[in-house]
């Protein structure tokens, strides 16, 4: 909202660099960089020249779509809150979540490193598109299908109710 | 990889799944099956402990002959029992699964499944072979988490002897055995009145009450 109050005083855009567990950097705005809390909290602590952070846990193809994804939630809320301040309509939310299903729609693999991600980073929206993500997947299928959209090795030789 | 997936993590996943699909999650991988047991959320809860018992329907012998189906008021779904491999006579809901007889088998042969999961097990035979006997069930509750569904006894009460090969008829069988599930074995309790083993036998239609710490069956007027 502040932005919005006078933009032509806005100082340059700040940035910080995330480099990935295969040691690529990724330079990003700050206010992106901050929709994870991990960073978030550690931000603070750091001089303001040495704003780089080592995602050991993160390869570069995750951190390339988790950087995306930061970056549309952060811009979406700009324009949703721009709507509702000059009272307009609009379907951002809506626009949002379509773009969310897109966005969590891929092989079981990837989500299994995004929900990774998101976890370590602690993005909570991420985490939680990720997690309903997993569940959805798992929802409707019998144990055999689970076990092979997933790739789990079948090592239970326990029954449902035996008792241990 | 997703079955090292961390509990906490899982658990959340979990948390989303309705009972059906849950019990399916679990028979996955021993992991994802520890962690439905050692981090219970509150739809593990209703999945297991808290969840209504079966409606069973039973054959319709002038039809399909062993057509079994039974209904989860809280899902209101009706699940069909046709993935067993043998024609059955249901008993009694106990927890989520549902425990029958196999119809072809003249001596009592019991086995449990999961319609959810569509998985089946038999039971060890009884001690003392016998057919028609009376059978109730009897869920422990001493068991407060939420793998109690799997605590629980049977109890199986008179019926004929099978009769010795080479003459010798059948006769009645006055004893009581039981089925820990804990344990996994039947154990004799003991002897009974002929009278209760011939009323017990004679009219079997499994009506059982527990109530109280007793145990109700219905028995013939007979004898």
């Amino acid at each position: 909202m502040k932005d919005s109050f006078n933009p032509s005083i806005e100082p340059p855009k700040k940035t910080v660099t995330l480099v990935s567990s295969d040691g690529y950097d990724f330079e990003v705005e700050e206010e992106v960089a901050l929709e994870s809390q991990v960073i978030k909290d550690g931000f603070e602590d750091k001089a303001v020249d040495d704003r780089e952070y080592l995602l050991f846990n993160v390869h570069s193809d995750t951190l390339e779509l988790i950087i995306k994804y930061c970056e549309k939630h952060v811009s979406s809320r700009k324009s949703i809150s721009a709507a509702a301040a000059s009272s307009s309509s609009s379907n951002g939310e809506e626009a949002l979540k379509e773009w969310d299903e897109h966005f969590i729609s891929v092989d079981t693999n990837t989500l299994y490193d995004i929900l990774m991600a998101a976890d370590y980073l602690n993005i909570k929206s991420l985490l939680d598109l990720a997690i309903q993500k997993v569940a959805d997947t798992i929802h409707g299928r019998s144990p055999e299908q689970i076990r092979k959209k997933f790739n789990i090795e079948n090592d239970s030789i326990i029954d449902p109710w035996a008792s241990e | 990889m997703w079955n090292s997936i961390s509990f906490d993590l899982l658990a959340r996943i979990f948390s989303f799944l309705p009972p059906d699909s849950l019990a399916c999650a679990a028979s996955t991988c021993k992991d994802w099956y520890t962690c439905t047991k050692s981090h219970p959320t509150s739809t593990l809860l209703t999945g297991t402990r808290g969840n209504p018992p079966w409606f069973l329907a039973m054959t319709i012998p002038k039809h399909h002959g062993l057509s079994c189906y039974a209904y989860n008021s809280d899902l209101r779904r009706w699940y069909s029992l046709e993935f067993l491999p043998h024609p059955i006579h249901p008993i009694a809901p106990v927890g989520n699964l549902i425990l029958y007889r196999l119809a072809n088998s003249p001596p009592l042969q019991l086995a449990l499944c999961n319609p959810f999961t569509k998985k089946c097990v038999s039971l060890p035979s009884l001690n003392t072979l016998r057919t028609t006997p009376a059978v109730g069930v009897v869920a422990m509750d001493t068991d407060r988490d939420a793998s109690s569904s799997s605590n629980f006894r049977i109890f199986v009460a008179g019926g004929m002897s099978v009769a010795p090969r080479g003459g010798g008829g059948a006769s009645y069988e006055p004893t009581l055995e039981m089925y820990d599930s804990r344990v996994n074995k039947w154990q004799n309790l003991g002897l009974m009145p002929i009278e209760f083993a011939v009323r017990l036998t004679v009219w079997t239609p499994n009506e059982s009450v527990y109530s109280m710490g007793m145990l109700y069956w219905i028995t013939s007027a007979r004898a």
